[in-house]
């Protein structure tokens, strides 16, 4: 079970390539990390993935399926999506915004389940006692953690605890949080694909991304810069090409995996 | 960490549960249902105040005993013959039209701005009236210059579609304007509001110019809105594109909380947007269309509505779209019966009612928000 890209490319109406010729693959139950510098086509390549975006050239699959021939409830029960920063100016409370991720189950589950999983959602991402809380009182943190819990709830089924065939596209999910709920965060991510489901997040943070995924993606003008698991690509020289700065990558002394520092153009530090 | 697990709180706050969120939603569901039972006796009750006060003074066990004696039954109450034809053609077309009008208005407010995420969009506001008022004007003159006399009869189907078309493309442009992105820009939409509607007076100033003197009565009834052209003809043209909205946009409410989202976020939740959109879009047009070219332009009772009942039930759609109509109904009937008792037996416009209730409220609004940080 597999989401598919082939080919995707996105030009803009002035000509511009913001994503071009991205083959990849996200299968059940792997993490897949989306790194790349400001402007390099992630939420672009995320939002073809999701379906928002038509792509101007190849072609998006979900188990075989073609993206936009799928109907729109139908693939809400695949494809939950974690945007950056929304706006909501009404006084939603917390519950009512993690129940809303229950809406593609609208005839299938009864209104008693679905307030069970919002609740179990709530809770995953440390938030239930949020639930009752006007939702845009919030901190910036709570609120992405809320909007988590709300994709969570999206992709949950009454009936079973396998995820697979089911994607859960995070972008920058861990922008707003401080460090013990970046790792929770991840974590919740890591034990969703335990459960079968395949992920997909763009994520900044490099340690980050070589500790919680699979295998990772990094883009560069567009392009697929590398691609591989994080203790294969993760080198000097390829994040002095993608981000133009100097990094010592080093072994995590606990958990083994790269261990990245880097410094800027001019090596500040050393003169100080 | 959550105060219930800090030392020395524990025990002072419940650790919340299903349970507690379960009780905590029941209750809420109850205050909804409350809010609904209370609002349609409030609308009974004012509509029945309605029917029964006036110039020509009626009890209630009169009204009770004339509208009785309508369907059969007899009741032996004493009432003149000039009484019953003041209620049954004079009275009762107007409470249902100000009911109908009200409910169209409030509900396509609070549509309105679920369509635009923005509490301070409104068919007046925005320019749905303003474009309905203008081309129903135009369709006035332009029928008596085209068909003479003969366009007398024809005038009462005219205007309505006119109002229509005039509302659905001041709206459909308005979105298209202020929208970029799937964002809403707020400034964008009031100001294209305000030149739109600005625009439209100036369309209405030039009609008045060229209009002669029988026309210039009519025009003048647009822009301050009014129920006393109200007759069963009018309702029966008017009534199915009213109730289009008020039956069609709670239907909706589901789709309209998750765009409360955001764009994005409804597409991903397998919202169909632009169905939902286009379907908000042209219910609003329709109904409001239909209310302008039947009493004018009535503003802020679609701002104000929507905004009470936010904070008393919240902004979840399904309860809020209903709640919307009823009060909405009961606010422009009791709006109407104080404009027409107030001067007895002048009357006053009841867009001037309106607007001295829902000015002020709506500077209300923005202080209270600006002390919040501003609603943009």
């Amino acid at each position: 079970m597999t989401l598919q890209a082939k080919n995707l490319s996105y030009r803009t109406r002035t000509g511009e390539v913001l994503v071009d010729s991205i083959n990849m693959e996200l299968k059940s139950g792997e993490v897949v990390g989306v790194l790349g510098p400001n402007g390099a086509g992630k939420t672009t390549l995320l939002k073809m993935l999701s379906g928002e975006l038509a792509p101007t050239s190849g072609e998006v699959r979900i188990a075989g399926e073609r993206l936009p021939e799928l109907a729109h409830a139908e693939r809400a029960l695949h494809v939950a999506v974690l945007p950056q920063a929304g706006t909501l100016t009404f006084p939603y409370p917390v519950i009512d915004i993690v129940l809303l991720g229950r809406l593609p189950h609208r005839h299938r589950s009864s209104a008693r389940t679905d307030r069970r999983i919002a609740f179990r959602c709530l809770e995953q991402v440390e938030a239930e006692h949020l639930a009752e809380r006007s939702y845009p009182t919030l901190s910036g943190g709570e609120k992405q953690r809320v909007q988590l819990a709300r994709i969570l709830a999206q992709l949950e089924s009454a009936h079973t605890e396998n995820l697979s065939e089911k994607y859960l596209l995070l972008d920058e999910p861990t922008s707003a949080l401080d460090l013990s709920h970046q790792h929770q965060v991840l974590e919740s991510a890591r034990s969703m694909a335990s459960r079968g489901a395949g992920v997909l997040a763009i994520l900044h943070d490099l340690n980050l991304a070589s500790q919680y995924t699979d295998r990772l993606l990094v883009l560069h003008g567009g392009k697929a810069a590398a691609e591989g698991p994080a203790g294969v690509i993760l080198e000097p020289v390829m994040i002095q090409r993608v981000y133009g700065v100097e990094a010592v990558i080093n072994n995590h002394p606990r958990l083994g995996c790269p261990l990245v520092s880097t410094t800027g153009k001019k090596e500040v530090l050393s003169e100080r | 960490m959550n105060e219930a697990t800090l030392p020395g709180t524990v025990g002072m706050k419940a650790h919340p549960s299903t349970d507690t969120v379960g009780s905590w939603l029941r209750q809420r569901r109850h205050r909804r249902i409350i809010t609904l039972i209370v609002l349609t006796f409030v609308l009974v009750g004012v509509a029945t105040l309605g029917i029964s006060m006036g110039a020509v003074s009626l009890s209630l066990e009169q009204t009770f005993a004339i509208l009785l004696e309508r369907v059969g039954i007899s009741t032996g109450v004493d009432y003149t013959r000039s009484q019953e034809t003041v209620l049954l053609s004079i009275r009762l077309p107007r409470v249902l039209l100000g009911v109908l009008v009200g409910a169209t208005l409030s509900i396509s407010g609070a549509a309105i701005q679920g369509l635009f995420r923005n509490p301070l969009a409104e068919p007046g506001l925005i320019g749905t009236s303003g474009g309905a008022a203008m081309a129903a004007v135009w369709a006035i003159i332009l029928t008596k210059a085209i068909a003479g006399e003969v366009g007398s009869d024809l005038i009462r189907w005219i205007v309505p579609c006119a109002a229509f078309l005039g509302s659905l493309l001041v709206t459909w442009f308005v979105y298209r304007l202020s929208c970029s992105m799937g964002r809403v820009q707020v400034a964008t939409m009031l100001l294209a509001g305000v030149a739109i509607t600005t625009f439209s007076f100036a369309v209405m100033g030039l009609a008045m110019f060229v209009a002669d003197d029988s026309q210039l009565r009519t025009i003048t009834f647009w822009t301050l809105g009014s129920l006393a052209g109200a007759t069963w003809q009018s309702l029966l043209i008017a009534t199915p594109l009213m109730l289009a909205a008020v039956i069609g946009l709670p239907l909706l409410a589901r789709s309209m909380d998750a765009l409360a989202l955001g764009e994005a976020e409804a597409f991903h939740l397998g919202v169909p947007v632009q169905r939902v959109r286009n379907m908000t879009i042209l219910l609003v047009a329709m109904a409001v269309g239909a209310s302008v070219a039947l009493t004018g332009i009535i503003g802020f009772v679609g701002l104000i509505v929507p905004h009470i009942l936010r904070l008393l039930i919240g902004p979840d759609n399904r309860t809020l779209l209903p709640a919307a109509a009823l009060l909405g109904a009961a606010l422009l009937a009791a709006s109407d019966l104080l404009a027409r008792t107030i001067a007895e037996p002048a009357e006053m416009p009841l867009g001037v009612v309106t607007a001295f209730i829902g000015a002020p409220y709506f500077l209300w609004i923005l202080l209270k928000n600006r002390e919040r940080g501003g609603l943009f």
